[in-house]
């Protein structure tokens, strides 16, 4: 990745304002659209949803090709060649094909790879925006086309509430930041403006992850009367709106919506946040606007090449005109509130600014490696062919010689053993690898493809095998919508590992085929996650490598690609009320749920962090071992820092836990665990997260100095080890019933 | 400031773009070499910081001021300076594609009416992200051609989107009289001795 300077952004716009002086105020001819999707508006109706070309209403796949078009095409200031721009398309059909949201989406000046000098635009994310409007979206907000001034572009869409033949009024605009004084948030007041701009409406927050399930007119709403109570309108995806909201908002590192109108120089904005994904499900959701229906539909954008005089090309793009970029779409009515795009294309125009054609592909990875510390890993991304071996990925990142200052190994599965890796040697996608520096200050990037949803093999044993196998994808998913593949069959965990059959003495008599508890080193200890522990259902993240057991022949792991996810409310996926429910817990909800409750326990010391370590109490939990204690793993590598919960009189269950459940029953309760450090001397924290209620009648015990310390919301216990072990006791008066 | 008029009489041949049987306007500008004549700018909406200053200015000594703004890929301040009688041509030139006689309010619903039968026929069209056309002219003097008193005119006429809309609606007679006046402006840009200046 190229280095950059941080450079203070658009000097140029310190340009002497000569006055317009020949320009009067004259109204200006302004279309009769806007919304959350194109033609939507006040002329065309307020609850209009676009569909993209094809869409009648029966199609399962939408599939729609972009094509560059050299005949009506110059080549653009910035490119030497229409070439140039095919990584960037290829790029943002990908990224509107995978529909994956996220956060932190805005790059700028230093945190991109776009040149410092000249002043340069970056084609890849304005054509992805104006994609967004072929294929049906409007901006979030006012825009310009509101008539709305540059200062007040960022309320959120909406008409002007009189209906006049003419959306765009604009003295008929109600517009109040509200209290907070800032533009496009909830407490906007807004009058009698219609809003235009879909939202969700549990919390009417735009950039929020994950999306509610499913995703159509039960969640999403553009009738106020919809709100959380509290709010006063539809809030949009600003840059400004997100910060508010607690998304990236630094100098180098923002949140928008990629449809929000405006474009920056030197700004990459090359991937989705929610409100856009969400925005194509609620469309994909058909003519009825339910989810899991028989006119569902998926858009399914491909790469059409150069041409000229295309034909058999949905989206054109066209490199003319003195316009910067816009997109031009006609449609039509296939039913009460609901168009279909006829045609569409891009224009661009080749000489109004300088562009930055992106020529990495649209997957990336970045990684800071911790000196000294063996990082568990995979690819995320997909290297070229040919440029895949151990020194094409990581050489040009890593300082020093391999085998001395860094080095990689994998784990040979079939032989159960593992083999460090020659430079020469390929790394695979669907692998797990350990890679260590002992130089500071070290970062791994990797810049491809995207990453197709090929199975990943698993070896096997009677007894079960370990496979340290990778994350395919760049996003985060749940460990719990993994899928094993037996033969014809598509096994849930459940399914794979009925009853805790893997756990038992006899696991394959038993049904098992693969054990549902998975592992991930965290560079100070191991975390097991198996999808449905309350505390412990376990999240797959960009570049994780992790462990998997494996029992049955024949057998693979699939790691499903989020598009391809159902979305019937009634599968196994969570329903938005439990989403909710569990995120309550996650961020220390006032009180413990009725079906039981856990607190995290996190040991730091230095750079070490083990996190991965509850215990807590469940309604189906034994007071000996079951389902909800997952074992944890002997440390990797020589420097260590873990919590455990020892049982070594759990007969055959005996050993090491890194999550210790409880029946709930009254009375006084108690845990026992561990603290391990491969420092005896190592100064350790001890903290914890959780219920506050349940905090504040907890109370933790120093077995080796026999202290009592209180336990608070927040608090924390420092103490020095005086062995590489030393026990404690978390004791809670527990009324729970 | 001193301000000489100049008189200019209608003569046919030097009014390009007039109908031939339409008599040219009396018109009259200032040559007050700070007086900008005509104006005509970009305004790309979809840029969010945008250079305020125009693309062009031309003044009533006939200098032309093009500029560029820094993230162009031809950043910088150009000018050429036309005769007298080019600018004169280029004056009648542009009131014969209609600027100066340009109603924005009419055009607005020229357009809207054009847009209303498109969709009563079943057709909608959408742009995004506009790009507005300013093409604006003062003169000290504009009249019908014969009129023993004309009144000084300031117009500035403002279109989105003059490109698709030429091909959307191709008849409609303002979204010609912009694109043309637009094409014969844009004309200025390519001339040879356009000198960069700064």
């Amino acid at each position: 990745m190229r280095n950059k300077h941080n450079t203070a952004v658009s000097g140029f716009l310190v340009v002497a304002a000569v006055a317009v002086a020949l320009i009067a105020s004259v109204a200006v001819e302004r279309p009769a659209h806007a919304g959350g999707f194109i033609f939507a508006g006040e002329n065309n109706g307020v609850d209009l949803i676009t569909h993209p070309q094809g869409y009648t209403g029966t199609q399962n796949t939408l599939n729609l090709s972009v094509c560059i078009d050299s005949t009506l095409s110059s080549v653009p200031a910035g490119a030497s060649s229409l070439a140039d721009l095919e990584q960037p398309v290829r790029n943002m059909v990908a990224i509107w094909n995978q529909l994956q949201p996220t956060v932190g989406n805005t790059l700028l000046f230093s945190n991109n790879n776009i040149p410092d000098t000249p002043v340069l635009y970056d084609w890849e994310s304005v054509a992805l925006h104006e994609l967004g409007h072929c294929i049906g979206l409007a901006h979030p907000n006012a825009a310009t086309e509101s008539g709305l001034p540059s200062s007040q572009s960022n309320y959120t869409k909406a008409t002007d509430g009189v209906i006049d033949g003419n959306d765009n009024t604009t003295a008929a605009f109600n517009l109040s930041p509200g209290t907070d004084g800032v533009i496009g948030t909830s407490d906007d007041v807004r009058g009698n403006d219609d809003n235009l701009h879909w939202f969700r409406t549990d919390t009417n927050d735009p950039g929020q992850l994950p999306l509610p399930v499913p995703v159509d007119a039960s969640t999403y709403d553009r009738d106020l009367s919809s709100l959380p109570v509290g709010d006063n309108f539809a809030a949009n995806l600003d840059r400004a709106v997100a910060g508010t909201l607690g998304y990236p908002n630094t100098s180098t590192l923002r949140t928008e919506a990629v449809m929000q109108q405006g474009s920056f120089n030197d700004e990459d904005q090359r991937r989705l946040t929610a409100d856009g994904v969400a925005t194509i499900l609620l469309g994909q959701s058909g003519l009825d606007e339910t989810a899991g229906t028989a006119d569902d539909y998926v858009i399914n954008l491909s790469y059409g090449g150069i041409q000229a005089n295309p034909t058999g090309c949905n989206i054109d793009i066209r490199i003319t005109g003195g316009s910067f970029a816009f997109c031009s779409t006609g449609g039509f009515f296939i039913g009460t509130n609901h168009v279909r795009i006829s045609t569409a294309y891009m224009q661009f125009g080749p000489s109004v600014v300088t562009y930055y054609f992106n020529q990495d592909g649209p997957c990336r990875q970045t990684i800071d490696l911790v000196t000294g510390q063996w990082k568990q890993i995979a690819l995320s991304c997909s290297p070229p062919a040919g440029s895949d071996t151990v020194a094409d990925l990581f050489g040009d990142d890593l300082s020093g010689t391999y085998g001395v200052n860094w080095i990689v190994y994998e784990r040979d599965a079939a032989n159960n053993v593992y083999v460090q890796l020659a430079l020469t040697d390929t790394m695979e996608v669907g692998r797990g690898y350990w890679i260590k520096t002992n130089m500071a200050s070290q970062t791994v990037n990797i810049e491809e493809d995207f990453n197709g949803d090929a199975d990943i093999p698993l070896e096997d044993s009677a007894t079960g095998r370990f496979n340290m196998v990778g994350h395919r994808y760049w996003y985060d998913e749940a460990w719990d919508d993994v899928r094993v593949i037996d033969g014809a069959s598509v096994l849930t965990l459940d399914q794979a590992d009925p009853l805790d059959a893997c756990q038992g003495m006899n696991p394959v008599a038993n049904g098992c085929i693969m054990s549902r508890v998975a592992y991930k080193w965290n560079g100070a200890a191991y975390e097991s996650f198996d999808g449905q522990t309350m505390g412990m259902e376990g999240t797959l993240e960009n570049f994780d490598g992790f462990w998997v057991k494996a029992f049955k022949s024949g057998i693979s792991l699939r790691i499903p690609d989020q598009k391809s996810m159902p979305v019937d409310p009634n599968s196994e996926l969570l329903p938005a009320s439990e989403t909710a429910s569990r995120a309550a817990v996650e961020t220390q909800g006032p009180g413990p749920a009725q079906d039981g409750w856990y607190i995290r326990l996190i040991a730091e010391s230095g750079d070490l962090r083990d996190a991965g370590n509850v215990l807590g109490q469940l309604a189906d939990s034994r007071r000996g071992y079951d389902a909800h204690d997952l074992g944890e793993l002997t440390p990797f590598g020589d420097d260590y820092l873990t919590v455990v919960f020892p049982h070594q009189n759990w007969g055959e269950q005996s050993g090491d836990y890194t999550s210790d459940f409880h029946r709930l029953r009254p009375g006084l309760d108690r845990w026992g665990f561990e603290v391990w450090s491969s420092d005896p001397t190592a100064e350790v924290t001890l903290s914890w997260e959780g219920p506050r209620e349940l905090l504040e009648r907890a109370q933790l015990r120093d077995e080796e100095t026999g202290e009592r310390i209180r336990v608070q919301p927040g608090g924390s216990y420092t103490f020095t080890m005086t062995d590489i072990g030393r026990g404690f006791k978390w004791v809670v008066k527990n009324t729970i019933r | 400031m001193t301000r000489s008029l100049v008189q200019l009489i209608v003569a046919a041949l030097a009014a390009g773009g007039l109908a031939a049987q339409q008599p040219a306007p009396n018109l009259e500008y200032s040559p007050d070499p700070g007086t900008v004549v005509v104006q005509y700018t970009h305004i790309h909406h979809m840029l969010a910081q945008r250079d305020p200053q125009p693309l062009m200015r031309i003044y009533g000594d006939g200098r032309v001021r093009v500029h560029y703004p820094v993230y162009s890929p031809d950043a910088g301040d150009y000018e050429l300076r036309l005769t007298p009688r080019e600018l004169r041509e280029l004056l009648h030139g542009l009131a014969g594609d209609g600027i100066m006689d340009f109603d924005q309010s009419a055009a607005r619903q020229q357009r809207q009416q054009a847009v209303a039968a498109e969709r009563a026929a079943g057709r909608l069209h959408y742009v995004s992200d506009a790009t507005e056309t300013v093409i604006g002219v003062r003169l000290e003097a504009y009249g019908p051609a014969g009129a023993d008193e004309a009144p000084g005119l300031e117009k500035a006429v403002r279109w989105l989107n003059v490109y698709t809309d030429s091909q959307q609606y191709p008849d409609l007679a303002p979204v010609r009289a912009i694109a043309a006046a637009e094409t014969r402006l844009r004309t200025l840009l390519e001339r040879s001795d356009l000198t960069r200046v700064r």
